[in-house]
């Protein structure tokens, strides 16, 4: 493996995790909002 | 840090939704400028070469990981001289995040470890000391995922005996002859890096900075909507 190959294998893996990371939480965060929503017009 | 406390749930989910889109842009704009400064801004190493533009992604994840580290036993120890329920539920949205950014140090570490020590890893202090924090978040998230207030009470204990750590990652480097490389921007002295290095340095550290408040602020909104919807449920049974 040549230098900058290391150089975008520890920006792909960082970027992957933080992105994943933050895909997870902002579902999370729809899916509680959402069930909220459903249950404030259901009332 | 009463800023936080002085409001009440529904208040502080609104006063997210008005700030967390900003902030989200931001931190994609900072970032963006730091990627572009970090691989075409800055000059490579004379020694490593290329493999020192690891740096820009790894010392800021560091940092964030120490300092919401940091952050979450200074809350804990509020949480429970004030007793307030509220500080455990943001200890709890920071957890991941710093998991996440203690996780990206170790592995970026391992990945520039590789071409400049010829191992993707050594049991040096500082590495050992980094890993313990990873494990202590672990441990932290482990225990408060669906928990009880007391499985609450017995991780905010463990955060706070935990902070132990954080000198010791710190110092580990003065205190004990290691492979990884003292201190050179945080330090008593004059900074080593040249201004060249430390522009993108700053730069991807303050959107990696912005990115974890805007995932911790989404996070907390989160967590207290699933407190409602728990208190829903309850008030639906009895």
């Amino acid at each position: 493996m040549k230098q900058f190959d290391y150089v975008l294998l520890a920006y792909g893996a960082s970027f992957l995790i933080l992105g994943w990371a933050a895909w997870l939480i902002i579902q999370r965060d729809r899916k509680l909002r959402h069930l909220l929503d459903k249950l404030k017009k259901g009332n | 840090m009463s800023f936080i406390f002085d409001h009440r749930p529904k208040q502080l989910i609104s006063l997210i939704g008005q700030h967390v889109w900003w902030l989200a842009i931001s931190s994609l704009i900072l970032l963006a400028i730091g990627l572009g400064l970090s691989f075409w801004g800055s000059p490579a190493d004379y020694q490593q070469g290329d493999t020192v533009r690891i740096m820009y992604i790894h010392v800021p994840c560091s940092w964030g990981a120490m300092a919401t580290y940091f952050l979450m036993a200074l809350i804990s120890v509020w949480g429970f001289i004030k007793q307030l329920p509220l500080a455990h539920v943001i200890v709890k949205a920071m957890a991941p995040i710093g998991f996440c950014l203690c996780l990206v140090s170790l592995m970026t570490g391992s990945i520039w470890g590789k071409p400049t020590w010829g191992a993707w890893w050594v049991w040096d202090a500082r590495l050992t000391s980094m890993l313990v924090l990873g494990l202590l978040y672990l441990a932290y998230t482990l225990l408060t995922h669906n928990g009880t207030s007391q499985n609450y009470k017995i991780a905010g204990f463990i955060v706070i005996l935990g902070s132990v750590n954080l000198p010791i990652i710190k110092w580990s480097v003065d205190w004990w002859h290691t492979l990884h490389q003292p201190a050179s921007i945080m330090r008593f002295a004059k900074s080593a890096i040249h201004w060249q290095m430390l522009i993108p340095l700053f730069v991807m550290a303050a959107g990696l900075a912005c990115l974890s408040i805007t995932l911790f602020l989404i996070r907390l909104r989160s967590e207290l909507n699933y407190n409602r919807l728990i208190a829903q449920q309850i008030r639906g049974i009895i």
